[in-house]
């Protein structure tokens, strides 16, 4: 046995540590070039061979990018529908889910299907005929349209969660609260709720970045820049017919990601486990 | 006389649970239905008629399957058939191959295991369309990286216009698609491994059991159920794709990665015509709807061999 393994230590050894920088470099280097190309001239940006690693650091871009209150309004935009899809999702998602959970019949099998069935729905179908049911509610052009289309769009998934969630909850608590009295609705709010935090955090965090990752409802469903959120703004504005100005497209992209990635690097337990668990459990 | 109140307590109980449980799901079954399977119904009817926003607000009238016919005697729903099959495919097995391989050489104890892993997840933070752009720039045929590092190398001899090249747009795509979507799938395939017991391989090494052999009677069986959901998840997920294409290339160069995704708005939103575009919808429905059913029907019927 040993012959045969100290043979074999050296080249795994190997072959595990390539893989490891191949698929970091693969999965890092956009990202690093994405800050790297932000923080350049746009002499630097146009030389040849590029420069790996700038030498000095040029805010120029950043200056150009804060300093456009279209791209702030963007940015504010994306942020306030994302929160509020957010929580009406999280709001109508944790009902739900709980009723799958806690209250299970043929209804709830059949909705919960349902709700799961929508993920095979073609998004721009929907869009079609939303644009022109919006066209005679004069929802068109409006947060309010952005937001109810989007909060449908996460309820399901949402709903998935937290039951499975849910379902890993002990019941125990909330029998005992029936117990002592107490009612269905105060139940669920005041014990089942508090106790799931971390699935709802999972859940919400879902909704965020799903709401803050939306592009082709904002493309159709909003017209005038004033209202656009960060994608349709970032390829409308800065994405130019014939040459892009890829120092101030680098910086709005820093811009769009690093707010995921603060939540993410804050919230990524939850997260992480929240989605690996339903997939893993199928 | 107490035991029936009791009982009717009970029934009461029964009921009233029945009627919150409704109640609950009123928000969520609200939503859902006037704002995902009523639109969806409607752009089902819409792809039967002559539906187009310049006509103005005119009751549409069914067109005796114009649309379709439009669709498939062009061409353009072949070629959108094809090019889709090829990127979902594609992406798909690369996803899954990929994942698996790298899971399974990183699974083992390893320092900053943790660290490595969310750092790893970040693509999948990144938003779909700044992903875009992240990936034009590399692929920028004059100044981008892309070009410099492969010429550098000897892999290539002329810079390449990865995505105005008839033969590369759809490679380029892919690689973008992967990119963003490869963390996630190593993430799950990685917490599957983990679910499978450490004491299997002991025993199998103990037998003598070469790398393969455990790989292919331990590993691959044991992960068959999140493969399964994975590869479910990820085909729907990729059907779904649009603000990648369209960023990237809008569906050129000559509709070389037209998806039905990208097909289905150009033909609304461009053309404004949305009978046109929700048949395309239509079309896509029924494929994936077709495919979900397939592909659960016979991985259900392996499992009971």
């Amino acid at each position: 046995m040993s012959v045969a393994s100290t043979r074999n230590v050296i080249p795994q050894r190997t072959i595990f540590y390539l893989m490891l920088i191949l698929f970091l470099g693969v999965m890092l280097f956009p990202l690093y070039w994405m800050f790297v190309t932000s923080v350049k001239p746009n002499i630097e940006i146009f030389r040849v061979p590029p420069e790996m690693i700038p030498k000095s650091v040029f805010p120029g871009h950043y200056q150009d990018v804060l300093s456009s209150s279209h791209f702030i309004r963007y940015l504010w935009n994306n942020f306030a529908v994302s929160a509020l899809v957010t929580v009406v999702g999280l709001l109508s998602a944790t009902l739900a889910g709980y009723a799958f959970s806690r209250y299970p019949s043929k209804i709830t099998v059949i909705i919960s299907f349902g709700l799961l069935s929508t993920q095979m729905f073609p998004v721009i179908g929907i869009v079609i005929a939303l644009y022109a049911l919006y066209l005679g509610l004069g929802l068109l052009n409006t947060h309010t349209g952005l937001v109810v289309a989007l909060v449908a769009s996460v309820i399901p998934f949402a709903t998935w969660m937290l039951k499975g969630f849910f379902d890993e909850m002990p019941r125990s608590i909330e029998e005992s609260a029936f117990v002592d009295g107490a009612g269905r609705f105060t139940v669920l709010w005041r014990i089942a709720v508090p106790l799931a935090k971390p699935g709802l955090l999972a859940a919400g965090l879902y909704s965020f970045m799903l709401a803050w990752d939306d592009f082709l409802f904002a493309l159709t469903l909003i017209r005038s820049d004033a209202l656009r959120t960060l994608s349709v703004g970032i390829s409308l504005r800065y994405l130019g017919e014939v040459a892009y100005d890829w120092g101030q497209v680098t910086t709005v992209s820093v811009f769009g990601t690093v707010p995921m990635f603060i939540l993410f690097f804050i919230f990524q337990k939850y997260l992480v486990e929240g989605l690996t668990a339903g997939a893993v459990k199928g | 006389m107490k035991i029936t109140h009791a009982l009717s307590e009970k029934l009461n109980a029964k009921t009233k649970d029945r009627i919150f449980g409704l109640l609950l799901m009123v928000p969520a079954v609200a939503f859902v239905s006037i704002l995902i399977f009523l639109p969806v119904a409607q752009s089902v009817g819409m792809s039967f008629t002559d539906y187009t926003l310049s006509r103005g607000q005119g009751t549409p009238d069914w067109n005796s399957f114009e649309n379709y016919t439009y669709l498939a005697e062009s061409g353009a729903l072949w070629n959108s058939l094809r090019v889709t099959a090829v990127f979902v495919v594609g992406v798909v097995t690369a996803l899954v191959v990929m994942a698996i391989i790298i899971a399974v050489a990183l699974n083992q104890a390893l320092p900053g295991r943790r660290l490595l892993r969310s750092v790893a997840l970040l693509p999948w933070v990144t938003p779909t369309v700044i992903g875009a752009l992240l990936w034009m720039w590399i692929l920028q045929p004059q100044y981008g990286v892309m070009n410099y590092m492969l010429t550098t190398v000897g892999l290539i001899e002329e810079p390449i216009s990865w995505l105005a090249n008839v033969d590369w747009a759809l490679p380029s795509v892919m690689a973008a698609a992967f990119w963003r979507q490869f963390p996630f799938m190593f993430v799950v395939v990685l917490a599957g491994l983990q679910g499978i017991p450490r004491e299997m391989y002991e025993s199998a090494m103990i037998d003598g059991a070469s790398f393969l052999r455990r790989f292919f009677s331990i590993t691959l069986p044991l992960l068959r159920n999140v493969i399964r959901v994975v590869i479910l998840m990820s085909v729907i997920m990729n059907f779904r794709q649009f603000p990648l294409v369209w960023t990237m290339t809008g569906g050129g160069p000559i509709d070389r990665t037209m998806t039905l995704a990208v097909l289905s708005y150009r033909q609304s939103f461009v053309n404004l015509n949305f009978g046109r575009g929700a048949a395309v919808a239509t079309i896509w429905l029924l494929v994936v709807l077709v495919f979900s059913i397939v592909f659960t029907k016979l991985f259900k019927a392996r499992e009971y061999e």
